[in-house]
């Protein structure tokens, strides 16, 4: 099995500060030499983590947004012996994203390129790049799939797909429950959202019209800010959470 | 829920700079503790409450001290509680690194019924306020911890190079919160990350360590010491990680009086000088 690798900083920073002339390169990775970055000698370090390939784990299709949910599950997968600190580290997922997952990232997220030079590196640095936590999450093209599966597996270790499913299939409810620390980052919550939305994924699906979801979010939202959610036990916070989905349906039904 | 001084409760809440209670306070002193050589933490936390009616509710039962753990960088947020004023817990080698944020408070365990405090400020004579589950009775200050691995990161990363209102051919440290900015004049600024991006390898880079970062580290240990008793840089993640590396290299602590900062620089920067090509041209 082979070890994680990762970039220096110094090569991380030189990489950031010549995208504008690697520009065709990150736009067509599959032009160039597909190791050329694996190549980089005293600009690479190893760390004694076992790690699988994900060079061919990850899919592309037509609707690449629909793969997102079987790309995060297989990325957790094969890079679960990292610890969140070591998958906070910006120089693992630059080396990462340079090399088994470039084409990926540039068909998944580059696939088209401004005409214009600078948003052109924009693009390159916001998704094969990951400075912050922002960009971890959100994203940094493989980052993300790896923290979409760390927190699936979290709140349902039993069928993390289903939890990707639920919170991918539209960026607003991706954006409110996943990009929001104060519900992403806090499990029993997150949980607990998750259970009522599980319920009306098999039901009606009335909560994720829109306009009743959003509305879910700010009754959370306003109870949060004069409760701390993090006190109530698990029934207390059930209910909470319930009641406020309730009264989100009433207001806007 | 984010600490805001100014916050707008609607019941009594025992916090600092605030008078919802009269000659009451609630003080929580919090120590964290890491092992070497891991982002391993242990946090101590002792919970000083000075109100007899509150001391009354954890007596009973409804309400509890309570620890909030936050570290978004590692996706990280646990609450602990305990009906002692004592809570200590450790967090393996892992959890945590970067911005830790550690908040106490007391809150009620159950919907509190026709409670009421004796130092409550006069304007809640005849009120009587709803205290839900979850509702925060006493809230201190949270505190700020950074938590870096020490592996690899040179001291010089802590400097970021910065466009800055700077005269050309001079520059200025200037301590931020994450990091410290290198500020020069726009063109500058180029100069000097095109010369670091074509000698980053090469032993001509010692002349930019020597010319720059060896003396804005200087500053920058002067500065730290200067300033250690008024705390100005102390929750700053630079200062923090400046720290360790001092110890690591048993040089003295940021803030003593009688340390050689000339001398500390040059080691935590494995001695520039004698790696200048100028001095080693045979």
């Amino acid at each position: 099995m082979a070890k994680v690798r990762y970039f220096t900083a110094l090569a991380v920073d030189e990489l950031r500060g010549d995208i504008a002339g690697r520009l065709d390169w990150y736009y067509d990775p599959s032009a160039g030499d597909p190791r050329r970055w694996e190549k980089a000698g005293e600009a690479i370090r190893e760390a004694d983590i076992d790690v699988v390939e994900i060079r061919d784990l990850l899919t592309i299709s037509a609707q690449p947004h629909h793969d997102d949910p079987g790309n995060a599950v297989a990325v957790y997968n094969a890079l679960n012996g990292l610890t969140p600190h070591q998958a906070s580290d910006e120089r693992l997922w630059t080396y990462v994203a340079h090399t088994q997952g470039a084409e990926y990232v540039a068909a998944r997220w580059l696939s088209e390129r401004p005409s214009d030079a600078v948003k052109a590196a924009q693009k390159v640095r916001n998704h094969f790049f990951a400075r912050g936590n922002r960009a971890l999450i959100r994203d940094n093209g493989v980052s993300r799939l790896w923290w979409l599966g760390y927190i699936a597996h979290q709140t349902d270790p039993e069928e993390p797909n289903r939890f990707l499913e639920i919170l991918l299939h539209r960026q607003d409810v991706r954006s409110a429950l996943l990009e929001r620390p104060a519900v992403s980052t806090n499990p029993r919550v997150l949980r607990r959202i998750y259970d009522v939305m599980v319920e009306q994924w098999q039901g009606e699906r009335e909560l994720f019209q829109r306009e009743a979801f959003r509305q879910w979010m700010v009754n959370l939202n306003r109870r949060g800010g004069v409760v701390l959610l993090d006190a109530l036990s698990d029934d207390q916070l059930r209910k909470l959470i319930r009641d406020e989905a309730d009264h989100a349906l009433s207001a806007v039904l | 829920m984010k600490w805001e001084e100014t916050k707008s409760w609607p019941y009594p809440v025992l916090r600092p700079n605030n008078d919802d209670y009269q000659k009451a306070a609630f003080e929580v002193n919090l120590e964290l503790d890491r092992l070497p050589d891991t982002t391993a933490v242990e946090v101590d936390a002792d919970f000083a409450l000075g109100d007899a009616d509150l001391l009354g509710l954890v007596e009973s039962g409804d309400a509890e001290y309570l620890l909030l753990v936050r570290c978004s960088t590692t996706h990280f947020r646990e609450e602990f509680r305990s009906c002692e004023p004592h809570i200590r817990r450790r967090f393996e080698n892992g959890m945590l690194t970067g911005r830790v944020e550690i908040a106490p408070f007391l809150v009620a365990c159950s919907d509190l019924q026709g409670f009421r405090a004796e130092r409550w400020h006069p304007d809640y004579d005849g009120l009587s306020p709803r205290f839900d589950a979850g509702s925060v009775l006493a809230v201190d200050r949270p505190s700020t911890y950074w938590i870096d691995s020490a592996d690899e990161q040179p001291v010089t990363s802590m400097f970021r190079i910065a466009e800055g209102n700077v005269p050309s051919g001079q520059w200025r440290c200037r301590p931020l919160e994450e990091h410290v900015a290198l500020e020069l004049s726009g063109p500058d600024v180029e100069r000097l990350k095109e010369a670091r991006s074509r000698f980053g390898n090469t032993k001509d880079l010692w002349h930019i360590i020597n010319g720059v970062y060896l003396p804005a580290l200087i500053w920058l240990l002067c500065e730290a010491d200067r300033s250690s008793d008024d705390g100005d840089y102390q929750d700053m993640r630079w200062y923090s990680a400046l720290d360790s590396a001092l110890e690591r290299n048993e040089c003295k602590p940021l803030g003593a009086n009688d340390a050689d900062r000339v001398a500390d620089a040059q080691t935590l920067l494995d001695n520039p000088f004698v790696e200048m090509p100028v001095l080693n041209i045979e």
